[in-house]
């Protein structure tokens, strides 16, 4: 155990003090400050096979289910990691602080149900499934939300899979119920976890509820199934009721339910007990869904508010994103967009070297920093008055609701000739699906000039002819102004038969700020480790002398031109950065989109290649490689600003699991 | 597993020919009919002759002692009170000679009838108009039936509109010639049919009279009074003259005398049809219009209108001229039924039925006994047979509100709400493709579900069906179904079946029996025209918006629909011709919905077909075909049940317990002599085949074994949860090869029929695994029964009634129990025989 201690480079005090503890068997885990969580593999039997040095056959750790995926602060709860790839686990990885963890055992499993075969689809090799039981130490102070655990071994570091911390109130159903039907009590408000592990289980939960309360159903969101097709069912029923057998229980139904008007993205409702009485939840998979891995999670809690839309709950992203209807158009939101320009004093001098649309670049960023120099952006409240235009003086962010079905709020503004506005959206409380602003344009002749709406051209319809069709909704749009004018913004739902005081807006209107947005981080190759193209890479584990290519897709906001310089911080000794090309076969696209300019960025795309040298030494711990961007513009520079962590080890060379997929 | 089957044919021999002759028994004689006449008319009463030609068709309607009437026209003495102002011959034709009024009298029997005719202008001929005097030729001798001329394509390059509803267009077909156009604007040469220089070379006359080459055959004979008529019409030009509106004499109704008529078997009837026009007068349009019986087996109808009775039976004679399509509503029997028994009305719908059995002389069933009426109510509500139990309870308790009581009980029990969803799944088309996610396709189910569960009111549902929106609302899965949502889908199939008419023909061409046409069809088509799915891709399918709205940068100029013939972009358009007003645009479906839910149309189809299920055919069968040449068996009833529904908010529960609760639905399925060969009068309760998914549950019920259903990959792979039942799946989430032989709907377009037998679902009867493996399957409810050391005696009830809701009779008992004593050592092969005898009678798989 010193050996491979004395190999490791521990970044903190604590955990090299943690480390030295003989604490055999089990392998410990520990959290570093700002996302630094390691444990550490302290495990000779079974694992030995998998320490560093060896070669490992297969590719690497991915998880696929966790369960429970939800736990109590200041609790040690027992979870169980399903996945591929996991032999050798010996260590649990958290992005984030406030919990510890270890890994108590990793065993080779054999589901009993297997995936039923297709014939229509080429049958898949079979990837071993391994069943890895960690335990958690869930700090007293851990913030309640969301966290990323994953495992290491020496075949690398695992993909994140979602852990939930909550106050208290957790009810899992593993504890006390596992044949189907066997119920279980429940002390409402609680939060029960569960799984569906075969196809047609039935996960009963009673409870007492008194007269007159009102009780709020939600399921929670687990990981991901593989599939992506287990959909959690809930009802709530009393007991009794039917002629033909006075055991069959009457399911009672949600207030959405009786209304129609409304129905849940995820499974949820509201219920109003009008009698005392003994009631049970019922948590099943649509259709009979079951699998080991279709875990659930049911939030019960005592609801006064009347029953109707709830505003979405997801977690701020930990990157740079402005392109979402929920993220906030604070009075700082210019600022932030103008960090991520090049300062008006390098802009000043693209006019002379690049013309006309140069200019316009500097104008705006001169608007840019005039206003990012203010605190505070001029809004205007609409208060009950959607029949009567507003006139705006712009920058301004308007505030309002659509509350009545067909409900169309209006704003006039005034624009000089050539002048290039963006139109951001922002919706505080209901969103996407229940609230779709729609926000118009129209010039005096009443000639709608501009929408948020995203349309597409197709070739895909019954007389193989092109056919346009709407996409979605977006949260902003740009503009160039060809006249001078008044103009008048509207903004309605995108239905005619909607409104409600839930959904509200805001609406940044200024000018444009050239700069860069999000930059998405990607996996280069499909079937190389576990990241499909296209999808995020969210690890990195480098074999000595393999290459691998990290491929970054920037948005290029408003009109900016400049360039983009990357650079990865924190390397491990021996691991190289390279500037790459890469090699693409277009294809032309089958759906174009048709207003492209109004309400999507333009994307450029560059590569870097990762690579280990042949001495590079292995990494027995991750480490957290940090992605930096630069802009420039005219041989300027702009500031230097973070894209996102990465944890990255060096692994040893094995043979990749070429074709290989997951066998649950 | 099946060895049994062989061993006890015995049996099985002896419970099927228990359990078959059950559903054929007859009971009951009428009696004879009586021929003396208590009294004497004449139709029509107080006739008016106006302008020429000056003729009148009278009946003389007979009363027998018995009640029923007859046409006595043949066997009466006319004399007329003036000879000079006309004559009559023996078979009621009068023919005016002089203006006046005069009396006719009729004696036949010893009996008198009296009536008077006034006569005004009987000289002065009528101006000429095509659609009367050219049209009413056509349409008389049928060359504008379906079948010939008025087709889709007409016939023999000559198209004419259905029974002459298109003057215009058949004038110039026939004088300048013309071209039929489906789906192009393509022109062929143009040929007239009249020939102005040698009027007799017309082929308007060389083809009806077979003087060249004719499809048609016979249709005119040359020289009779109508070649002479078209003769002369080409003569003078073949002008189309003055449209009846401007001359003042538009036939604006036409009654048929009588209306309702019950003959015996060999007895005739002559129809008289009068026109009422415009100015006030009336014509006798008799000899003018075509007839046609819409079963011959039943009766026959001449060219002239005289009825004759062939078989046993209710069919109605259709009478068309042009513009005007009436029925005669005709009954045969075998003889009068002479004491009619007074029964108790429970409410409207059996003061409708019974009036019309007393006047048809049709004797109904006895009420059903409670075993009967018990199993036929809980099918019928619930799609559940009841269980033993609740058999023995419901035998034995001699409350006389039990019916009632039991009804409401069904009505609010979660089996009802199971298995309306299945019924509304069916029609509402609760499907699942690939273009709907899983969740999408649950919540419209649930929809559905839920809807009925909370007693909706069917507009709403209906409404809220077809003007889903949103993302909210759950009814807009359907809409992505796409290949089967197509606007050239949508349209009719809401018509048909919330409007209960099929408009679909129209869709290519004006159709072929109604007067829709194709700017009708793509005119309401065209409200569908701009629903689109906005999609969002956390959420799997998106929302539906409409996008017809104008000025929009985002809305797609295709969103509208064209006219396929003309090409010309339609606007959203009501059946009235009125025009969605462009400020309405951005919500059309809703405007539809509306619109479609406030149509008389609504209330009566919907009740009809309500009707339907409870008794096996509609008041207009079928039920989503309502056409003037498919008349409604009991007009006011109909009226009635549909402004009930109306009235009471379209309170799907309540039009069900109406409906039930009425001695009409209580009646025994036992026909008797008078009654057996009605289909259409509700005397009798008809047996119908269960539904294939209730007679899979109905199979598990009884044989107390679980039917193990698994979904689609495509749902997710899943299994039924426990307790699932065939009614809760859908087809093609839930594959099963015995619903799939019993015909269950795919969903995939509306019900046409219910099943049919067909030699799979035998087969399967014979030896598929619902059929024998749940009968011996351990924990099923024989092998539970006999581990319970359960006597023959009590096995035999509790299979009796857990499958046919009665105990066996006493000698079902004795034989079985004789059987089962003689093979003590094959006790359960041959009780298991039994129970698949049982299962395989008429008995158990029909609800009666």
């Amino acid at each position: 155990m010193l050996r491979i201690l004395e190999s490791f480079s521990f970044q903190t005090p604590s955990l090299r003090a943690f480390a030295q503890q003989p604490t055999l068997p089990w392998e410990w885990v520990r959290y570093c400050r700002r996302a630094w969580i390691l444990a550490l593999a302290v495990f000779f039997g079974q694992h030995a096979s998998a320490t560093v040095g060896q070669s490992l056959e297969g590719g690497e750790p991915r998880l696929v289910s966790i369960f429970p995926f939800v736990a109590e602060r200041g609790s040690q709860p027992d979870i169980e990691v399903r996945g591929n790839w996991l032999d050798g686990v010996s260590a649990v990885w958290c992005d984030e602080d406030g919990m510890k963890g270890q890994v108590i055992a990793v065993e080779a499993i054999d589901d009993a149900v297997k995936p039923k075969v297709n014939p229509l689809e080429k049958p898949q090799k079979p990837v071993q499934l391994y069943r890895a039981q960690i335990r958690l130490q869930i700090e007293k102070q851990a913030r309640p939300g969301d966290y990323s655990l994953r495992l290491v071994s020496a075949r690398g570091i695992s993909n994140p899979i979602r852990l939930q911390v909550v106050d208290g109130g957790l009810v899992l159903e593993k504890q006390v119920s596992q044949a189907a039907l066997d119920s279980t009590a429940l002390k409402l408000p609680a939060i029960v976890c569960g799984k569906i592990a075969e196809p047609g289980d039935v996960d009963v939960y009673t409870f007492h509820a008194s007269k007159g309360q009102r009780f709020r159903f939600e399921s929670m969101k687990g990981a991901d199934v593989p599939g992506g097709k287990f959909a959690v069912e809930l009802g709530v029923y009393r007991s009794g009721g039917s002629w033909f057998d006075a055991g069959r229980p009457t399911r009672l139904l949600f207030e959405e339910e009786r209304s129609s008007e409304l129905m849940a993205v995820e499974s949820q409702g509201t219920y109003r007990f009008d009698d005392a009485g003994e009631y049970s939840l019922r948590v099943s998979g649509v259709y009979g869904q079951g699998c080991p891995d279709c875990v659930y999670g049911v939030s019960v809690f005592a609801s006064s508010a009347p029953a109707g839309f709830t505003a979405g709950t997801e977690t701020a992203p930990p990157h740079w994103s402005e392109r979402k209807l929920t993220r906030h158009l604070g009075s700082d939101w210019m600022k932030q967009l103008a960090a991520r320009s090049i300062p008006e004093r390098e802009s000043a001098s693209t006019k002379v070297d690049t013309g006309e649309k140069a200019g316009t670049a500097e104008s705006a960023a001169k608007d840019a920093t005039a206003i990012a120099a203010k605190d505070t952006l001029p809004q205007v409240v609409v208060e009950g008055s959607p029949n009567q235009t507003k006139a705006l003086s712009l920058p301004v962010v308007v505030e309002g609701a659509v509350e009545q079905p067909g409900q169309i709020d209006t704003f006039s503004f005034n624009v000089e000739a050539g002048q290039s506005l963006a139109i951001e959206l922002e919706t505080p409380k209901a969103t996407l699906p229940y609230f779709n602003p729609r926000i118009g344009v129209v010039d005096s002749q009443n000639r709608e000039v501009l929408s948020n709406v995203h349309r597409r051209l197709s070739m895909y319809n019954n007389n193989a002819e092109p056919q346009v069709y709407l996409r979605a909704v977006e949260p902003k749009a740009t503009f160039k102004f060809e006249r001078d004018g008044d103009y008048q913004l509207q903004i309605r739902d995108i239905t005619s038969r909607y409104g409600s005081p839930d959904f509200r807006y805001r609406i940044l209107v200024r000018p444009q700020i050239p700069h860069v947005g999000e930059i998405r981080v990607l996996a280069a190759e499909r079937g190389e480790g576990m990241s499909p193209a296209g999808s995020e890479l969210n690890q990195i584990n480098l074999r000595r002398q393999a290459p691998k290519k990290v491929v970054l897709l920037a948005s290029y906001e408003e009109g900016f031109t400049g360039d983009l310089s990357f650079a990865f911080e924190g390397l491990p000794d021996g691991v190289s950065a390279l500037p790459a090309m890469q090699f693409t076969e277009e294809r032309a696209p089958l759906e174009v989109t048709q207003n492209a300019e109004i309400i999507a960025p333009k994307q450029q795309k560059t590569a870097i290649v990762l690579v280990a040298s042949a001495d590079a030494p292995l990494t027995r711990e991750p480490r957290r490689i940090r992605l930096f961007c630069q802009p420039s513009l005219g041989g300027k520079l702009g500031t230097k600003f973070h894209v996102r962590d990465i944890p990255l080890m060096v692994i040893t060379a094995s043979t990749p699991a070429a074709g290989t997929k997951t066998g649950s | 597993m099946t060895h049994w089957k062989g061993v006890d044919r015995k049996v099985t021999a002896i419970a099927l020919a228990f359990v078959f002759g059950s559903l054929t028994a007859v009971s009951g004689e009428s009696e004879p009919a009586q021929k003396p006449l208590r009294s004497l008319r004449i139709v029509p009463s107080n006739a008016a002759i106006w302008g020429a030609p000056p003729i009148q068709h009278f009946v003389v309607i007979g009363r027998s002692a018995d009640g029923l009437e007859q046409d006595v026209t043949s066997e009466v003495q006319f004399t007329l009170s003036d000879s000079a102002l006309g004559q009559i011959d023996r078979s009621g034709k009068f023919v005016a000679r002089g203006s006046g009024a005069v009396a006719l009298t009729a004696k036949a029997g010893g009996q008198t009838a009296k009536t008077t005719i006034r006569i005004e202008e009987f000289e002065k001929p009528r101006p000429f108009t095509f659609v009367r005097d050219i049209g009413g030729i056509l349409t008389k001798r049928g060359c504008n039936d379906t079948n010939c001329h008025g087709g889709v394509k007409g016939r023999g390059g000559l198209r004419l509109s259905i029974f002459g509803i298109d003057p215009r267009e058949d004038y110039k077909w026939i004088v300048e010639g013309g071209h039929f156009r489906v789906l192009t604007t393509e022109e062929n040469p143009k040929y007239s049919r009249v020939n102005s220089k040698d009027p007799e070379k017309s082929l308007l006359l060389l083809k009806p009279t077979m003087s060249v080459a004719h499809g048609g055959g016979l249709r005119l004979e040359a020289g009779s009074e109508d070649y002479r008529a078209i003769l002369n019409w080409v003569r003078e030009g073949a002008p189309y003259g003055e449209e009846p509106e401007q001359q003042g004499v538009r036939v604006e109704r036409v009654e048929v005398i009588p209306a309702e008529a019950v003959l015996q078997e060999g007895q005739r009837l002559q129809l008289v049809v009068t026109g009422y026009l415009s100015n006030g007068k009336r014509e006798d349009l008799t000899e003018k219009v075509r007839y046609l019986s819409n079963d011959e087996h039943v009766v026959d109808v001449s060219d002239t209108g005289m009825v004759t009775a062939k078989t046993l039976g209710e069919t109605h004679i259709l009478v068309r001229t042009p513009g005007h399509t009436l029925s005669a509503d005709i009954g045969v029997i075998q003889g009068p039924v002479r004491h009619f028994p007074k029964l108790q009305a429970r409410n409207y719908i059996d003061e409708e039925v019974l009036g019309k059995l007393r006047r048809f002389h049709v004797l109904p069933s006895e009420l059903s006994g409670d075993a009967e009426f018990l199993r036929r109510v809980c099918l019928d509500l619930t799609g559940t047979l009841p269980p033993p139990h609740r058999v023995r309870e419901f035998i034995a308790d001699s409350n006389p509100q039990k019916r009632d009581r039991l009804i409401d009980a069904l009505l609010s029990s979660p089996e009802f709400v199971d298995y309306w969803s299945f019924r509304f799944g069916d029609l509402l088309r609760a499907t699942f493709v690939n273009s709907l996610t899983i969740r999408g396709s649950r919540a419209y189910q649930n929809w559905i579900a839920n809807s009925l569960a909370t007693n909706k009111p069917y507009d709403q549902l209906v409404r809220e069906r077809i003007a889903a929106q949103g993302f909210s609302a759950p009814a807009r899965n359907f809409y992505y179904v796409a290949e089967l949502t197509t606007t050239e889908v949508l349209m009719p199939e809401l018509i048909r079946l919330f409007m209960g008419r099929r408009i679909e023909c129209a869709q290519c061409h004006n159709h072929p029996f109604e007067t829709w046409s194709q700017n009708q069809y793509w005119g309401l088509a065209a409200f569908f025209a701009g629903y689109t799915e906005v999609r969002d891709a956390q959420v799997g399918n998106g929302l539906i918006i409409d996008v017809l709205g104008g000025g929009h940068v985002d809305q797609p100029k295709e969103m509208r629909v064209a006219n396929p013939r003309t090409k010309e972009k339609v606007d959203p358009t009501f059946l009235d011709g009125t025009k969605l007003p462009e400020k309405e645009w951005m919500d059309p479906r809703m405007h539809l919905a509306r619109w479609a839910t406030s149509h008389p149309y609504f209330a009566e189809a919907s009740a009809n077909r309500v009707w339907s299920f409870f008794f096996g055919r509609g008041l207009v069968e079928p039920v989503d075909d309502f056409r003037s040449t498919n008349p409604v068996s009991h007009p006011k009833l109909l009226q009635t049940l549909a402004k009930d529904f109306r009235d009471s908010s379209y309170d799907l529960k309540r039009l069900m317990k109406t409906i039930v609760q009425s001695r009409t639905y209580q009646l025994s399925a036992t026909p008797n002599a008078s009654n057996k060969a009605d289909k259409s009068a509700y005397s009798h309760a008809q047996a119908r085949p269960l539904e294939a998914a209730v007679l899979l549950d109905a199979v598990t019920q009884v044989t107390g074994s679980p039917e193990a259903f698994e979904f689609h990959r495509l749902a997710g792979d899943g299994a039924a949860t426990p307790g699932t039942r065939a009614i809760d799946t859908i087809a093609d989430i839930c594959p099963s090869q015995f619903m799939d032989n019993f015909g269950r709907s795919t969903r995939k377009a509306l019900p046409a029929a219910s099943p049919q037998p067909n030699l799979l679902a035998s087969l399967h009867r014979m030896a598929g695994p619902a059929y024998n493996e749940k009968i011996v399957r351990e924990g099923g409810r024989l092998s539970e029964r006999m581990a319970k050391l359960v006597s023959d005696e009590q096995i035999l009830d509790e299979f009796y009634l857990a499958a046919l809701t009665r105990f066996p009779t006493p000698t079902e008992k004795a034989e079985l129990l004789k059987v089962l004593s003689e093979r003590p050592t094959r006790r359960k092969d041959t009780l298991a025989s039994l129970v698949w005898a049982i299962l395989n009678s008429r008995e158990f798989a029909y609800n009666h």
